[in-house]
């Protein structure tokens, strides 16, 4: 009792390290949930999103933007601005219609439109397609004198008929979401367990708080029988806590199969990086030390194992590296676990796998911390 | 002079405030490397691998699809006519393809399994197909005349669009942000050498501090000693920092180097000063001090786009003070204006800023350090 005192005493002196870390979790989740967010139940074109300045100011040009609005998306920002929007893409492409656009449209074979896109990207390539595709069936009724006062109506008909997109009804709406939180629980669980769990437990590694437990009527193997219990107790009420919010922030996406699996997976992985700490937490002995290889950790492999960036986009190399890392596997076995529609043993199997790979790993851990602690104890003695 | 080398010396022993203001940027400008440093957010037009049912195609949709181009040596589709659609479809569902096309009673199907860019090119262009058909239909009812004109005008499709470049770089990488911010992050560290500063000038911080106290030596000049060995320091371990990124992992920055020094000169003045004024208003033990520190840093990093651009971006739009007053931001938004925008004045606005914040900073820890004396401590 008085050991597990101490340690939640200790651990609620650290508690800012966990709202603060939770916090951003929360605010980066919030903010990747609005970009993330889409139905993948229906169809929808990608639409470029649009600023357009039209310095013509014509009924030609109004009529381009009154068809541009149902293929892009327009954003209204100042022109000041329109630099860094661009930069963070909160536009894709700048249009600008020059002065004198529509007399060259009509009088002359050179007219154009000035746009500021990223070369050679998708956006840039949509765009133009969408905008030629007007301009050019415009240019087809000027040449053949088929213009008459409806032709943009008449125009805009035919560019209205569109190809019949059919949908498999199993996809899952907006699951990507949940995939996404569930992903980033790698990370936050890593972080939040070795930093306060190190934190805690290097204040027992003090060899003078060691020698003044040793002469205490508590024994060694009690002590760390509880400090395991606790230590335990708080990984599991870390993840505890990221399912609660899970299920608060993504109640109508989350009660299925898949996500029973993607629980499942935190589970082991917690464990795993519970023992993971306790083989830091053996090797090294000072505070700052635990804390600075418990940051580089948890940082470093959310980079180079898919947390931060998807496996998909990443380097073989890199990949091929990551695999010593815990949360290697437990992304692997998310990305597969969430695009899951059947569930039967066959088809689980990857995913079990990479569970197994995750157990094994905290097994050696456990070993390894087990190993060291004795002989470091040895040593003191 | 002394006692600014054994204060340097002091300074290098101090292996916990090392990690965090010069290894840890190295191990993390490392990281984002191996993430995301050869990658970019933005899609290219590629060649698409498109799939049509061998038992339910149209021969004229397969050939104008291979005719399209991307440009004069690269097709926009690799048409893909060697599977049934009951083989397309069960690579479909187990996400094996993107999507795939049958014609059946003359209508065109585009059946997917989700929305995206490849999805939508596709789309662009088997709609222009319809529309195409839809305009011949109704030209050769209404004036089958000009039927033969309206065709050969639709052959020659032409482009009416000119890309320009204007005021900045199009082409700028929006991850190279990350990066920015990681710099202005290890500037802000140097917090860490701020607090160190006033813990062993503050006779009331520590029992060294109370030994230098009793010194003749004037407080402004350990000041100014103590700062410009914690700068030297820390000015170094951020171009080590900058130097690595630029030169060996080959990261984009601006081309003028000059200026990114100076801007990691600034910084790293930004970042003792912000630390030593924060120690001054922080009460309570070094430690203490060091951990509210750190997480104001990473905090204000945060804000900067460290952990996620559009934090960034979100600040600079909504509360666009908050990036006036916040050293990282500051930092972070000079690095990036040298980077996309052509012209200076955006950057030298960001840097002044940050010069008249350290400034202030200075200024509030040195009148409020001035003429300490202490009955007992």
């Amino acid at each position: 009792m008085i050991v597990s005192k101490l340690y939640w005493k200790l651990l609620k002196k650290n508690g800012f390290v966990f709202i603060f870390y939770l916090g951003i979790f929360l605010m980066i989740t919030i903010l990747t949930a609005q970009s993330l967010r889409n139905n993948n139940t229906q169809y929808e074109d990608v639409k470029v999103k649009v600023a357009l300045y039209d310095e013509d100011q014509t009924t030609f040009t109004d009529n381009i933007k009154d068809y541009l609005k149902d293929y892009v998306v327009f954003k209204d920002i100042d022109r000041n601005r329109v630099d860094d929007a661009f930069f963070y893409r909160e536009v894709e492409v700048v249009v600008i219609i020059p002065e004198g656009f529509t007399t060259n449209f009509f009088n002359s074979d050179v007219a154009n439109i000035n746009i500021k896109v990223l070369p050679e990207s998708t956006k840039a390539f949509t765009f133009e397609q969408v905008i030629n595709k007007y301009l050019n069936l415009v240019r087809v009724y000027q040449d053949n004198d088929l213009i008459n006062e409806d032709y943009h109506t008449e125009i805009k008909e035919i560019l209205a008929k569109e190809v019949m997109i059919t949908l498999p009804e199993s996809n899952l709406e907006n699951y990507i979401l949940v995939h996404f939180y569930y992903n980033y629980v790698a990370y936050i669980a890593f972080a939040l367990i070795t930093t306060l769990m190190g934190t805690i437990m290097a204040t027992f590694k003090s060899l003078d708080i060691k020698r003044r437990n040793n002469i205490g009527s508590i024994s060694n193997r009690k002590m760390n029988l509880v400090l395991l219990v606790c230590n335990t107790l708080l990984g599991l009420g870390v993840l505890g806590i990221l399912i609660v919010l899970s299920i608060i922030l993504y109640k109508d996406l989350i009660f299925n199969l898949n996500t029973f699996y993607l629980i499942i997976n935190s589970l082991i992985y917690t464990v795993t990086i519970i023992a993971l700490t306790y083989f830091i937490i053996a090797l090294f002995d000072s505070r700052q030390i635990i804390g600075a290889i418990a940051n580089v950790l948890s940082l470093g492999s959310a980079f180079i194992t898919g947390v931060f960036i998807p496996q998909e986009f990443l380097n073989k190399g890199i990949l091929y590296f990551a695999q010593i890392f815990p949360s290697f596997w437990f992304i692997k076995a998310n990305d597969y676990l969430a695009d899951l529609t059947h569930f039967d043993l066959a088809i689980l199997k990857p995913a079990f796998q990479a569970f197994l790979v995750q157990i094994i790993m905290a097994i050696v851990f456990i070993g390894l911390s087990l190993i060291i602690s004795k002989r470091k104890q040895l040593a003191e003695n | 002079m002394r006692i600014y080398f054994t204060r340097l010396k002091c300074l290098i022993r101090d292996k916990g405030n090392l990690f965090w203001a010069i290894i840890f940027p190295l191990c993390l400008g490392t990281f984002f490397y191996l993430g995301f440093g050869r990658l970019t957010m933005d899609s290219f037009i590629d060649t698409i691998d498109t799939y049509v049912a061998s038992d339910y195609y149209s021969d004229l949709l397969v050939s104008q699809m291979q005719e399209v181009k991307i440009n004069t040596d690269k097709p926009l589709f690799n048409v893909n006519v060697d599977k049934t659609k009951a083989e397309l479809e069960q690579l479909l569902q187990d996400k094996k393809i993107k999507g795939y096309i049958y014609v059946e009673n003359n209508e065109i199907t585009y059946r997917v399994n989700g929305s995206g860019v490849d999805q939508t090119v596709t789309k662009g262009f088997l709609d222009q197909y319809l529309q195409i058909s839809e305009l011949i239909v109704k030209v050769s009812t209404t004036n089958p005349e000009k039927i033969n004109d309206v065709i050969n005008d639709l052959a020659k499709q032409r482009s009416y669009v000119k890309e320009i470049l204007s005021g900045s770089n199009p082409k700028a990488n929006r991850l190279n942000v990350y990066f920015f911010a990681l710099i202005a992050m290890a500037c802000l560290y140097g917090s860490f050498w701020g607090i160190g500063l006033v813990r062993d000038i503050e006779a009331d911080n520590s029992p060294l501090a109370a030994r230098v106290n009793i010194t003749p030596t004037h407080k402004f000049k350990l000041i100014v000693t103590y700062f410009l060995a914690a700068l030297t320091l820390h000015f170094s371990g951020n171009m080590m920092l900058v130097l690595y990124l630029k030169y060996l992992l080959q990261i984009e920055f601006s081309n003028n180097l000059l200026l990114i020094i100076l801007t990691s000169f600034v910084g790293t003045i930004g970042g003792i000063t912000f630390g030593a004024f924060m120690s001054i208003l922080v009460k309570g033990t070094p430690e203490k001090k060091e951990g509210i520190v750190n997480i104001i840093c990473l905090f204000l990093s945060f804000l900067s786009g460290l952990m996620f651009l559009d934090v960034k971006y979100f600040i600079d739009r909504n509360i666009p003070f908050f990036s006036y007053v916040n050293p990282a931001s500051l930092l972070t938004d000079s690095l990036y204006s040298l980077y996309y925008y052509n012209s200076l004045s955006r950057y030298f606005l960001r840097l002044s800023i940050l010069a008249v914040l350290s400034l202030i900073f200075i200024s509030g820890t040195y009148f409020k350090m001035r003429g300490n004396r202490y009955d007992s401590v």
